[in-house]
């Protein structure tokens, strides 16, 4: 996993956030307000995670002066992705930032949860650690709870400490009518997840149990293996005290 | 035994000019999770039982699979082409459903399963498993090709869209499972009742990194009694799972 390192010149485009913002598997990001990157408290400690960090930052804001040699402005250019990336992880848990993703959101901006039983449910991105360079960007459903690659190659390459560990959590406990609905008998995964697909029965089953939960069954009979372990899971719902 | 090798059924005649319609059409785009049903299998009147019940031009459709010459037209008018063609590919759906799931058919995909050929899970905490196709129904028509993994006994959509079109029923609902049934060391070792590793050679996935994501906000676990708190990990859970979250080492993917 790498920052992306298309190292066109950032001057083609007028604004460098704009130019930012277009590049190829971006569209997970949302446009950070400018007054945010201009209040310097906002930016606390990130000076000691960029290398070439004033010129960076002055890059940002289109305001660095030209007088790089190429190898520096290689660095700098790598750099202002970097503090863009960290500056967008701070940015989107405040509430500002908090409600333009979920602008992004509704737009279903982030895709679709792949789990068949989720029925479609939009996701929100997440990363598995908030250290940059380490792993690419993640999908969070909030339906199954789960975290997901995301099925577009290009978001291989976005690093996932731009969105951060707190990200969706933070988004569906500041707006808890996000949740989706997860008790037994409240229906909602009788959504049919396919493209063609009405009716349930062949191998979903009946109930609402078969309808949270994919049953394997081999002409019409229960897997045992898989039942041994749908019985454990429903033992440590129980245990969790969790209503199904 | 030459049918046996997994390499005669895909490749036997690709060498000739006019690829057989069988050839032709599992060399179609988004149709390569397919095998090409040998002949006699289809040949076999006995395998092909309750079918022509199915198709509605049956005998012109089986023709075209196997690259017969048409018989004397029984019904007036001759459906057009393109009805036959469409009837082709309905039939040969439920023949590769039927076939996949004979002794011979199951040998053959369970060497292109180990070869992750139809795969990975999408789920993270699954640690990349090897999926296989699955049709949520038998009948044709009702819903296109899901993957099926093993490690968390669930279903999802293909991440590719050239698989968008292709009917679950080439698959059907009980393949995954019949495969497993047929060849229990495939089955991921999570478990404490698969205390030894899979004895197979090439076992597609590692025992050690399948989990169960915990979301956290600023590093805290949100409490049980909040409308947004985990209430799906039950789910995931299986026997032999040890942790409620992810490792933060570098052991996960
Ligand atoms: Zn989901
Ligand atoms: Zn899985």
């Amino acid at each position: 996993m790498s920052v992306p390192s298309s190292s066109s010149s950032a001057s083609s485009t007028a604004y460098w956030i704009e130019w930012h913002s277009r590049l190829r598997g971006h569209e997970f990001f949302c446009e950070i307000d400018e007054d945010y990157i201009l209040d310097r408290f906002n930016l606390t400690g990130l000076n000691l995670d960029v290398p070439h960090y004033a010129a960076a930052y002055d890059l940002i804001n289109d305001c660095l002066e030209d007088t790089l040699d190429d190898a520096t402005r290689v660095e700098v250019d790598r750099s202002a992705r970097l503090l863009y990336g960290l500056i967008h992880a701070r940015f989107i848990l405040t509430q500002r930032g908090l409600a333009k993703m979920y602008e992004k959101y509704r737009l279903g901006h982030f895709g679709r949860c792949p789990r068949v039983l989720c029925g479609g449910q939009e996701t929100l991105p997440v990363g598995l650690t908030d250290t940059p360079g380490m792993k690419s960007v993640k999908l969070f459903c909030p339906r199954c709870e789960d975290v997901y690659t995301p099925p577009a190659r290009r978001h291989a390459a976005i690093d996932g400490a731009f969105f951060g560990t707190t990200f969706p959590h933070l988004l569906l406990h500041t707006m808890p009518e996000l949740v989706p609905r997860k008790a037994a008998g409240s229906g909602f995964e009788g959504v049919p997840g396919g493209a063609r697909g009405t009716p349930l029965g062949a191998g979903m089953g009946a109930g609402a149990d078969t309808l949270s939960r994919y049953v394997p069954k081999i002409f019409g009979f229960r897997v045992h293996h898989a039942s041994r372990e749908h019985h454990l899971q429903d033992k440590v719902a129980a245990a969790l005290g969790v209503q199904r | 035994m030459s049918a046996w090798d997994p390499s005669s059924s895909s490749s036997s005649e690709t060498n000739s000019e006019n690829p057989s319609w069988i050839h032709w059409y599992c060399n179609l785009r988004g149709h390569n999770f397919f095998l090409a049903v040998p002949d006699d299998f289809i040949e076999d009147d006995f395998n092909l039982t309750g079918l022509s019940g199915v198709v509605k031009y049956y005998t012109a459709a089986l023709e075209m699979i196997l690259d017969l010459e048409p018989s004397e037209p029984t019904s007036v008018p001759m459906p057009d082409e393109n009805m036959i063609r469409a009837d082709a590919e309905l039939l040969y759906s439920l023949i590769h459903q039927r076939y996949i799931n004979t002794k011979q058919g199951l040998f053959h995909m369970a060497h292109r399963y180990q070869a992750g050929e139809f795969g990975r899970c999408p789920r993270l905490g699954c640690g990349n498993c090897a999926v296989l196709p699955v049709g949520r129904f038998d009948q044709t028509g009702m819903d296109t090709m899901k993957l099926y993994c093993p490690r968390c006994i669930d279903i999802y959509h293909p991440p590719d869209p050239v698989y968008v079109q292709i009917d679950g029923a080439f698959f059907g609902s009980s393949f995954p499972h019949m495969l497993f049934k047929t060849f229990p060391e495939l089955l991921p070792s999570i478990n404490r009742y698969f205390p030894k590793p899979p004895t197979h050679a090439q076992v597609p996935f590692d025992a050690a990194d399948y989990w169960v994501y915990q979301p956290k906000i600023f590093g805290f676990r949100v409490h049980a009694s909040a409308p947004d708190s985990p209430k799906m990990q039950w789910r995931r859970w299986r026997s032999g799972t040890r942790f409620l979250e992810h490792p933060s080492g570098p052991s996960y993917a």
